[in-house]
């Protein structure tokens, strides 16, 4: 739990504090290069929802791939201490700052009204760390798009490619059975940041919970309004960037707890 | 004797403070009532602790000073409960608060942006 002096990374960011798995490796996919302008186009009506807290390591290379393929992209600056906020800036996300750190729901809830704002029809929530793939996250906007889904969360038990450790799948796996039971959705994967909701299902939702647990909240709210949902497959890339963050088993007892008394 | 004129006087002058209406609180009829009976049980066990024991036997409780550690103590739960959720929802206030500043913000650079153009 403590910061020690030879760490450059801040310890205290979202990923540290609320999940853990995280990363900022080059993915191996060019994907600034495979896109069109077809689909720049396409995608203007979306924003991408960037909850931001002190990760001035990753945040800037995380917005560029982003960019090529999709235009719009709201990082939403939790009072981050390291200048994050102007790095994302100058990367060329609108950022939009919170005079005091509130935690990562109540910025993704910001971003919602942002989004809304700015007419969205998609919101792509997506994580300032780069553990996601962008691809990823095209396909599962196209996926919306193709078959009228007005929600998609990313999962990362559906297919093999993320390798999360044996006690760490325990957790998650524990999480998502808990989430299940209490809310109205089947899914493999509770706590993945990477999600497409669509402009009527954005505004049934109001994320209260400052703190911890969103991704709970953020299911539970998204079951009600009985909207279609898929699960879409997803690579989270783990590296030593996140063992490096750490306590990702501390905040997994976190969120199990939130779960559980609700 | 001269103890309980002291834990008298004490009770009512706190009282006194817990019931005096404060800025931005509302003064509840109901509260003011509760302080009262609170004041005229207090002075009534101060002046007859023979009293509170008997209250106490009658509740299985061995002495009069067992029951008051007992009511203190839920007394003080109630009250960690209530400052708690007090809190969240000026938490709550707070976070609401910060979201529209940060909204605004954003919404007065986009307009000085686009006039800028």
């Amino acid at each position: 739990m403590k910061h020690t002096d030879n760490n450059p990374l801040p310890t205290n960011s979202y990923t540290s504090r609320s999940r853990g798995d995280e990363v900022c490796k080059n993915r191996g996919m060019p994907l600034a290069s495979s896109r069109d302008s077809h689909h720049s186009q396409i995608n203007s009506d979306v924003w991408v929802v960037i909850p931001l807290y002190n990760e001035a390591s990753v945040i800037s290379e995380v917005i560029r791939e982003l960019l090529p393929i999709f235009p719009n992209i709201a990082c939403i600056d939790d009072g981050s201490q390291d200048g994050s906020g102007a790095l994302a800036r100058s990367a060329g996300a609108r950022v939009i700052t919170h005079p005091i750190n509130l935690g990562q729901g109540a910025a993704l809830q910001t971003g919602f009204e942002y989004a809304h704002e700015h007419k969205a029809r998609y919101v792509v929530t997506f994580d300032a760390d780069g553990q996601h793939r962008v691809a990823d996250a095209k396909t599962m906007v196209e996926r919306a798009r193709t078959d009228g889904i007005a929600i998609v969360f990313g999962s990362r038990f559906l297919d093999d490619r993320t390798k999360p450790g044996l006690l760490k799948k325990i957790v998650l796996k524990t999480a998502v059975w808990v989430t299940n039971i209490t809310t109205r959705t089947r899914l493999t994967d509770a706590h993945n940041g990477l999600r497409v909701i669509r402009d009527d299902a954005l505004a049934q939702i109001k994320l209260r919970q400052d703190r911890m647990a969103h991704g709970t909240e953020i299911v539970v709210q998204l079951g009600k309004t009985k909207l279609p949902y898929v699960e879409h497959p997803v690579e989270v890339l783990y590296t030593d960037y996140s063992k490096a963050k750490g306590q990702s088993l501390l905040n997994s007892i976190n969120i199990l707890v939130d779960l559980i008394i609700r | 004797m001269l103890f309980q004129v002291l834990l008298i006087a004490l009770v009512i002058i706190i009282t006194l403070f817990a019931v005096r209406s404060l800025p931005g609180e509302k003064s509840l009829a109901i509260k003011r009532l509760l302080a009262m009976l609170f004041v005229v049980a207090a002075v009534i066990a101060i002046l007859f602790p023979q009293l509170l024991s008997m209250v106490a036997r009658f509740f299985g409780i061995g002495r009069g000073t067992d029951l008051l550690l007992y009511g203190f103590i839920i007394a003080g739960l109630v009250f960690a409960v209530l400052i708690i959720r007090a809190k969240a929802r000026s938490d709550a206030r707070v976070t609401d608060l910060a979201r529209e500043v940060a909204l605004i913000e954003a919404r007065l650079d986009e307009r000085l942006r686009s006039e800028e153009r």
